[in-house]
């Protein structure tokens, strides 16, 4: 797998592993604090994702990705997370993205599906909020484009211009 | 044209999407809610896009495939080019192109291992949509043979579904590339004596076409009677000898024999094959060189009523080609016919005097066919092979021919 096409990869792979985390814990969101986070998570999770793959595109050490956990803490702090998930999804986000880049080809678009497919059933079940659509819709989208544009980008530019 | 076949999980994303739509479509009758109704349309949406994509990617997919043959003399370099035309909407994308080089070619850029040379080559390969795609293999002869280019199959990813596609090409690809055996020399060719009348025109021949007069001159004490120009000699006043052309049988006919010592085992097969084809193709390329026609007999089993190879007499530059081409197809496991039977049908067809070379073993037991011959004036050469070298040289054939000679 060329660099260009991993990198790609371990982006989407990151984005629809944290959007399928906030599908799992959505029902608690909704019923436990009565407040659902879609848009700050969703701006967090793209944001996130940028700089972890920024960093991932300069060949940044693990220890660094690891140095983003107190800026993380304070951004969900500041946006009036319970404090659980302010502990919890900073780790998830460092965790999930340090364990991805570990892998030269990885491929569980087929499990990501299944399970968003899943998630998508039982929400609709416990939550009555169109918005969590959203959500799934967003994460059919990362995957496919994102499988798509981890292909493209392998291709040579001058065929690409063709 | 080309056969589609899918990645065995290709039909998962398929199912899990449409179980969710149904599942969506259940739970919004039994719920009441309409927005599963709207969840379930965004899967039949992405379903329907699914099978689209399904249906067209890869089926306008067109591989230029005209007869071609590509002649090639071992250590030469040549490219093989592919055209490949997508006049499909979709692209196809980060894909790779296998296919599988006949094993008298190599393809020495992309093969690096010598324990390579057997694996098909995979070639990275993405087909924009409405345009040609040219892929060019750099390839180097090894060995004699014909090297076809089967197995072509195009592999890549299908963007719905995250497995792969692999389209096979179902016709057989026309393109063939002949290596034409190395020549290996004989010595002792040039030293060949032909005496034997026939119809090739040459300078010094005992032999003349009295139908072919080309002059007169002044008459010597030597000339026959018969050839005194009497018209000339009243014009001239002095006594004048007709001149005719000289001529002389100087065509060949190459004989191999490619049967295994061990004629019982059929399974055996003559190790000794390609350096036979090496000698006839230098004898091929000299006798071409010296403008003499030659024509080719080999044991080698064909289907049809003549069931060993004969490339008839002929020669020029084309005959020389077509000599060439004609051991390069010799297969390394082909089959043969009984030699004295050949050798038989040779003789029936022997009308003329002629100069035959034996490549090959000429067994003990043929010596009464060899001796008829003899008698019609055909004279016997045969090629013998130097001790644990690829050296070889010509001598006439003795009466008592030896087996295994060479």
């Amino acid at each position: 797998m060329l660099r260009n096409q991993m990198i790609v990869t371990h982006a989407y792979h990151f984005l629809c592993e944290i959007l399928l985390v906030f599908l799992l814990m959505l029902p608690i969101f909704h019923h436990k604090y009565l407040m659902v986070p879609y848009w700050s998570y969703l701006l967090l999770a793209v944001g996130t994702c940028a700089v972890f793959t920024l960093m991932h595109t300069k060949k940044m050490s693990n220890m660094l990705y690891f140095g983003a956990l107190p800026v993380l803490f304070i951004t969900l702090y500041l946006l009036n997370y319970p404090v659980v998930f302010t502990i919890i999804l900073p780790i998830i986000f460092v965790w999930r993205f340090v364990f991805i880049k570990k892998y030269q080809d990885i491929r569980k678009e087929k499990q990501y599906l299944l399970i968003t497919c899943l998630l998508g059933a039982i929400n609709i079940i416990l939550i009555n909020d169109p918005r969590y659509l959203i959500y799934v819709l967003a994460l059919l989208l990362i995957l496919f484009f994102g499988f798509m544009v981890s292909h493209y980008v392998s291709v040579h530019k001058n065929q690409r211009q063709m | 044209m080309w056969k589609k076949e899918f990645d065995v999980e290709h039909i998962k994303s398929f199912e899990y999407v449409a179980i969710t739509a149904i599942i969506f479509f259940i739970l919004g009758l039994i719920y009441q809610k309409p927005l599963a109704i709207v969840g379930m349309g965004m899967f039949v949406i992405f379903l329907t896009v699914y099978k689209i994509y399904d249906r067209s990617v890869g089926t306008k997919l067109q591989l230029k495939n005209e007869p071609r043959q590509v002649k090639l003399f071992p250590g030469e370099k040549a490219s093989l080019r592919f055209e490949i035309e997508n006049n499909s909407i979709f692209p196809l994308i980060n894909g790779s192109c296998h296919l599988q080089l006949g094993s008298s070619i190599y393809a020495y850029t992309l093969v690096k291992k010598e324990k390579q040379y057997w694996e098909p080559l995979s070639i990275p390969l993405s087909i924009i949509q409405s345009k040609t795609t040219v892929i060019d293999i750099p390839i180097e002869a090894k060995q004699r043979g014909v090297a076809l280019i089967t197995n072509i199959r195009y592999t890549f990813p299908h963007l719905l579904s995250f497995s792969s596609i692999s389209l096979k090409y179902m016709p057989s690809y026309q393109t063939e590339v002949i290596v034409f055996p190395k020549a290996l020399p004989v010595s002792g060719v040039e030293q060949i004596f032909h005496s034997i009348p026939g119809t090739g025109r040459v300078n010094l021949s005992p032999f003349e076409d009295i139908q072919s007069p080309i002059g007169t001159r002044t008459y010597q004490y030597s000339d026959p009677f018969y050839k005194i120009n009497w018209k000339a000699s009243a014009k001239s006043q002095q006594l004048q000898t007709t001149e005719y052309e000289k001529v002389i049988d100087h065509s060949y006919v190459f004989v191999i024999n490619i049967a295994n010592e061990y004629r019982t085992d059929m399974v055996r097969f003559n190790k000794m094959l390609e350096d036979y084809l090496s000698y006839t193709a230098y004898l091929c390329e000299y006798t071409f060189h010296h403008n003499s026609p030659f024509e080719i007999f080999m044991n080698a089993r064909k289907p049809g009523s003549i069931p060993y190879i004969h490339l008839p007499e002929g020669e020029g530059k084309n005959h020389y080609a077509r000599s060439l081409e004609l051991l390069a197809r010799i297969s390394k496991q082909s089959l043969s016919v009984s030699f004295d039977k050949m050798l038989y049908q040779i003789g029936k067809q022997l009308v003329t005097p002629k100069t035959i070379i034996f490549v090959g073993d000429v067994p003990a037991n043929l010596t009464q066919i060899t001796r008829n011959w003899k008698q019609k004036q055909v004279s016997l050469y045969q090629i013998i092979q130097m001790d644990e070298e690829q050296a070889a040289y010509v001598k006439p054939l003795k009466k008592e021919v030896s087996q295994y000679a060479t």
